[in-house]
């Protein structure tokens, strides 16, 4: 009875975590770009003809499917777990 | 007047009327009224709210800006898919099982009493208003071209189409509204980009080149020219990515649907529609500076609203003209629709049934009460709108996720997440979040221009701290009041996270 609970416990704490963790990676990541191309010039040149700039925020706009096919994937595993 | 696109709009309303008298008969209760009863699948709520998101003020704003302001408008098409990754990872699935009609049901599954109930309520009608007044005003500036009535006969007649549309068909209708106009949308998208592709020799980055070559190298490259600019940038790409966390007509979305995998199936196809959405609305910008030039651009619309519209005229003609504006009121119909609903939930059931009554009222005055409301909220949100017309409408969206970053937001992640947190805290954010974002947002430069006292339009970067600060202190303040704590937190977190083997265990729920 004990055990379960414990285990129970575990997971929330688990499910939690990768929420949380996840988010704020994922935010930072993304929060990067902005800032990087408003306060560094990092970003003012180009790229084989296309601006370095417009690259940044296609990068911001496309990690998060990445980020939401492995957490879709990995959710839908935890929950199909016996 | 261009009788193909008045014929391409008048199609459009009445489809939209058909899809709303038949999802009337499915609209009979309570639950239907609020979140179609939760029977919307994984596919279709990821439509709807496509459908619901990618509003007037992304395709007509964002292109708009671009094509005014270069790379700077580029940042308005940022925020969109990781807000939805964050919902998707911290907010959805915890949503989806607490709440019940609106965001307060799920706050209300941790800490009862009315005082936080009806703040809740006054904070989610003034995000829904602040976005309802986005679309009136794309509306009434895109019918005031396409039809040259004045602006406010415009408001007024998409108004009463909203009304009807949601008193009638509920959240049924509004989710198969939402659902059309995202395809449609899609295919005008992709239609659009073609006919631009066409133009620049299939180079899909043609149209940004030709803008570099005709207008110089500022218009594609990071604008670096005051410290206050880039603060807004950050600003505003703060506040949208933490922003949408707190929209409730966004967030009750994932109340439609029968289970998490459905909620989560569902945020991941609508993330793909934005990812390819977003990508290319700077190309229609940059486009839209070529093609129909900086003056006429600005002669449509101070706000260089009606950019995308002229895109189309000059590069696929009369009828892609009239596809594009048929669309683009469609989008605002179905995301008025959305806001209505979500208004109406906050104004009936959060306010006047459960904040003043006491949960007492029967369904069918709970049914009634909705309808009214949705009424209320309508009439409420064309009146601001007629003082709001020559604003760009995207940066005024973009103050309603502002403003969503700083109340709502703070308190649904620190109710499903924080131990610490109690109702005193939760009250305290709700009420400063929303003094201090409304309050920076009304002596912004939006509203009092040259003479304004704080410099960003945007203000994420200082409300949204403010927001959690407030909930902080709230929470020290009331962690001496046993009735503050509400519901162990250890009881709420196991009903908001699905557990290991839940889907296996219980069968049923997968439908």
């Amino acid at each position: 009875m004990v055990a379960d609970r414990h285990d129970e416990n575990r997971e929330l704490t688990v499910r939690r975590r990768i929420a949380l963790f996840g988010g704020l990676a994922a935010l930072v990541l993304f929060m990067a770009v902005p800032v990087l191309t408003v306060c560094t010039r990092w970003f003012d040149g180009k790229v084989g003809g296309l601006g370095a700039g417009y690259l940044a925020a296609a990068f911001a706009i496309l990690f998060p499917l990445a980020g939401a096919h492995l957490y879709t994937r990995w959710a839908n595993r935890w929950e199909d777990e016996a | 007047m261009n009788v193909l696109a008045v014929s391409v709009v008048g199609a459009i309303v009445a489809v939209t009327l058909a899809i709303t008298s038949f999802a009337a008969r499915r609209n009979r209760s309570t639950d239907d009224h609020y979140v179609a009863g939760g029977r919307i699948t994984g596919w279709q709520n990821g439509l709807a709210l496509a459908g619901d998101q990618l509003s007037a003020a992304s395709f007509l704003g964002i292109t708009g800006a671009v094509a005014l302001t270069g790379f700077s408008g580029v940042y308005l098409s940022l925020g969109i898919p990781i807000a939805y990754l964050l919902v998707l990872l911290v907010i959805a699935e915890p949503l989806r099982n607490l709440g019940r009609f609106t965001l307060a049901d799920a706050v209300a599954a941790r800490f009862e009493g009315r005082l936080l109930r009806g703040v809740l309520a006054v904070a989610s009608l003034v995000l829904s208003l602040v976005y309802m007044v986005v679309q009136f005003v794309g509306a009434g500036a895109l019918a005031q071209l396409l039809l040259g009535v004045s602006f406010p006969v415009a408001v007024l007649g998409i108004g009463v189409l909203m009304t009807l549309y949601t008193c009638l068909g509920g959240m049924v209708g509004t989710t198969y509204i939402q659902v059309f106009k995202a395809i449609l949308l899609i295919v005008t998208v992709l239609a659009l980009f073609v006919t631009v592709l066409a133009r620049t020799g299939g180079n899909p980055i043609g149209a940004m080149v030709e803008a570099e070559r005709t207008h110089g190298a500022a218009v594609v490259t990071p604008a670096h020219t005051s410290a206050t600019t880039g603060l807004s940038n950050i600003s505003l790409n703060l506040g949208m990515a933490l922003g949408i966390m707190g929209l409730p007509h966004v967030m009750v979305r994932f109340l439609t649907v029968r289970d998490a995998k459905a909620a989560r199936g569902s945020a991941k196809l609508a993330m793909w529609i934005y990812a390819a959405f977003f990508l290319v609305l700077p190309i229609f910008g940059y486009a839209a500076l070529n093609e129909v030039g900086r003056a006429r651009i600005l002669r449509d619309n101070p706000g260089g609203n009606l950019a995308v519209a002229r895109l189309a005229e000059v590069a696929g003609g009369n009828v892609l003209f009239a596809i594009v504006v048929g669309v683009v009121m469609a989008t605002i119909l179905a995301v008025l629709a959305g806001l209505s609903i979500a208004s109406s939930g906050a104004a009936a059931h959060d306010l006047y049934n459960i904040a003043i009554h006491q949960g007492r009222m029967s369904q069918r005055r709970q049914l009634a009460v909705g309808r009214l409301a949705g009424i209320g909220s309508s009439v409420v949100a064309i009146a601001l709108a007629l003082g709001a017309r020559t604003w760009n409408i995207a940066f005024l969206a973009n103050e309603a996720f502002a403003i969503a970053a700083s109340t709502t937001m703070p308190v649904l992640l620190l109710t499903i997440y924080w131990r610490g947190f109690n109702r005193v805290g939760a009250t305290a954010g709700l009420v400063g979040g929303l003094v201090v974002s409304v309050g920076l947002v009304l002596v912004g430069p939006d509203v009092l221009g040259a003479h304004h006292l704080f410099p960003l339009s945007v203000p994420a970067l200082v409300s949204v701290p403010a927001g959690f600060l407030c909930c902080w202190l709230g929470s020290l303040a009331g962690r001496g009041r046993p009735e503050a704590a509400g519901v162990a937190y250890d009881e709420l977190a196991a009903r908001a996270f699905p557990r290991r083997g839940t889907r296996r265990a219980e069968p049923e729920l997968i439908g």
